[in-house]
């Protein structure tokens, strides 16, 4: 795999480098402090002169994903990044806050109120930084003006996406940096997060057939399938369960509730609950993973940027708005699957998994996890591709900043 | 008057700085977790100029209340297309470009609500059904009545739309004007 590094931005000495402001409005789940988190790094590494802020309404969460994060402080500096907590932004505060040149609504996120007279005196561009979709609507809005009666500066629509001509996916280059040195240690990882009384019994060698190993993070989902699957074939799997949302399925679908256990056996297979991981144990996770079972729009892209076979689960939506999303990114994936009747199978295992089953409200009943498994060496070489297609050709970061300095240079 | 974008539809006006721009289309649709977006394309009325804008539906735009009248659309002449006021039977050209997509389900005798702004027409609100005949379209294949295959027809407009295979020539079809879809057969 090619590594990638990011040239930071040589500042011209009549053109300053313009400062960011990133306004993250949690609504549930980690994604969206997930995101706006990676981003803020990566646009740090990226232009490090530059003065970046993450506005944040759920600290609680956000340490969730970074850790050293301390949640009692309203305003704190992590990796060169200045965090505040929304909550912090009385008008008085916001009195004494210059907002930055370039304001960024993370994921369509409302600008306090209080902020807006700041906003309007001092920054040059607000961004819409929306969802990331493989929708082909995307194309349309990206880029596009977003005037407003009661917004001074001008405001445009910015949409990661997979597509030529939407705004790129977010890479994580530490991720990448590091990706091999992960690999080369994967069976101490591994042990790592299994507690001590199952940490021998892991099947990580045998003397037959290689084990091979998955991780899944799932929303509610019926395992039923999985189960069968693993009871009935004789490749041993070591199936990594992260989140609690996967963890209490999983639990249920095995043995009717969810009990307190940290490891248990299914067929040839090993069962492991693991215990939460930061952003970066989770990534490092994935990277000793042979497949990924992923939800939600970051995990998605860290399992796409390990270069394995991977499946995603959505995040549910009404009216199943979410399948749309699940085929449209299918579309694009299975252009890098060449056998016809691998890529079909894929986007079925896809459907399944997104699909609810009307009785137990549950997705992924349909799913199967043997031809799944089975197909693990025909979806290699394509995963391997669409994985370098995304970090070469499709890099938000460098298509971000080249947007905003085209703007910005031309209005300074 | 601030007006969410969510709630515009073709023919509405919105002020943007100190320009006049009539909605000529809208798009939605649905990103993630929160409120839709939309695209709408626009037509500055003073100088023609068309672009297209992306909103967060509940964002809020000025709306322009402007003069309606009731006019009925009489013929074309040329890009010109000449409206007979209903009160007073004055009579009004309006060109083509001001018209948009509204030109394409524009029948004789047709009522609708011209826009104006300073006395100007600035844009034309249709009923949101209309019916119109198929003038053209190839002929149905025997059997298929299900209605999911489409073929090309063309109406008595010039306007061409998606059909069921199963419709055919001389026959007059309703159609959403907001969607310039086809929704069913007149009965």
């Amino acid at each position: 795999m090619r590594l990638f590094y990011i040239v930071p931005v040589k500042s011209n000495d009549k053109q300053s480098t313009p400062t960011f402001d990133i306004f993250c409005s949690v609504i549930d789940n980690f994604g969206d402090a997930g995101v706006c988190w990676r981003f803020c790094r990566e646009l740090h590494l990226a232009l490090p002169d530059s003065q970046i802020r993450l506005f944040c309404n759920d600290f609680v969460t956000l340490n969730r994903i970074e850790n050293q994060l301390d949640i009692s402080l309203s305003e704190q500096v992590l990796d060169a990044i200045t965090i505040i907590h929304i909550n912090s932004l009385t008008p008085q505060r916001c009195a004494s806050i210059i907002p930055a040149d370039v304001v960024i609504e993370a994921f369509g996120c409302e600008l306090p109120e209080a902020i807006m007279p700041y906003v309007n005196q001092h920054t040059s561009l607000v961004i819409n930084l929306e969802y990331l979709t493989a929708e082909a609507w995307a194309v349309g809005y990206h880029k596009t003006p977003s005037p407003l009666p009661t917004l001074k500066p001008e405001k445009y629509f910015y949409m990661p996406g997979f597509l030529p001509g939407t705004g790129g996916v977010l890479i994580d280059s530490g991720m990448l940096k590091r990706s091999a040195s992960v690999r080369a240690s994967r069976n101490e990882i591994l042990r790592s997060l299994v507690i001590a009384p199952f940490r021998d019994q892991m099947p990580l060698t045998t003397s037959g057939s290689p084990v091979l190993v998955g991780t899944i993070f799932t929303y509610e989902t019926d395992f039923s399938g999985l189960c069968s699957a693993l009871r009935e074939t004789t490749q041993p799997f070591l199936i990594m369960l992260c989140g609690e949302k996967t963890h209490h399925s999983f639990l249920e679908t095995v043995f009717g509730l969810p009990i307190d256990v940290s490891a248990f056996t299914l067929g040839a297979s090993m069962v492991v609950m693991v215990p939460w991981l930061s952003q970066t144990a989770y990534e490092d996770l994935l990277l000793c993973a042979d497949f990924n079972i992923v939800r939600g729009e970051d995990s998605l892209l860290r399992a796409i940027q390990c270069g394995v076979p991977f499946l995603w689960q959505a995040y549910p939506q009404e009216n199943d708005r979410h399948l749309e999303k699940s085929d449209a990114l299918c579309n694009i994936f299975g252009q890098w699957l060449s056998n016809q009747s691998v890529r079909e199978s894929y986007i079925k295992h896809v459907s399944a998994l997104n699909t609810t089953n009307v009785q137990t409200g549950l997705r992924g009943s349909a799913v199967d996890y043997l031809a799944f498994l089975n197909s693990l060496p025909n979806l290699a070489e394509g995963s391997a591709g669409f994985c370098e297609y995304c970090i070469s050709e499709s890099d938000l970061v460098k298509k971000f900043i080249s947007f905003i300095f085209q703007k910005f240079y031309k209005e300074n | 008057m601030l007006k969410e974008a969510g709630d515009f539809r073709s023919g509405n006006v919105i002020k943007i700085e100190n320009d006049l721009w009539v909605i000529m289309k809208t798009e939605y649709s649905n990103p993630g977790r929160k409120a839709a977006v939309s695209r709408i394309k626009l037509r500055n009325i003073a100088t023609g100029q068309v672009q297209e804008n992306s909103y967060k539906a509940d964002n809020k735009l000025e709306f322009v209340v402007l003069d309606r009248k009731t006019m009925q659309y009489l013929y074309k002449s040329g890009n010109m297309y000449t409206f007979m006021d209903q009160t007073d039977f004055e009579q009004i050209e309006i060109v083509d470009t001001v018209l948009g997509e509204a030109v394409n389900f524009l029948k004789e005798e047709m009522i609708i609500e011209v826009q104006l702004y300073e006395n100007n027409p600035v844009s034309v609100e249709l009923p949101i059904v209309v019916e119109l005949e198929i003038t053209y379209t190839e002929p149905a294949v025997r059997g298929d009545t299900s209605g999911k295959v489409m073929k090309t027809a063309k109406l008595e407009t010039g306007f061409e739309i998606s059909v069921p295979s199963y419709c055919n020539i001389g026959q007059k079809i309703r159609i959403d004007t907001r969607t310039g879809e086809y929704m069913d057969r007149v009965k």
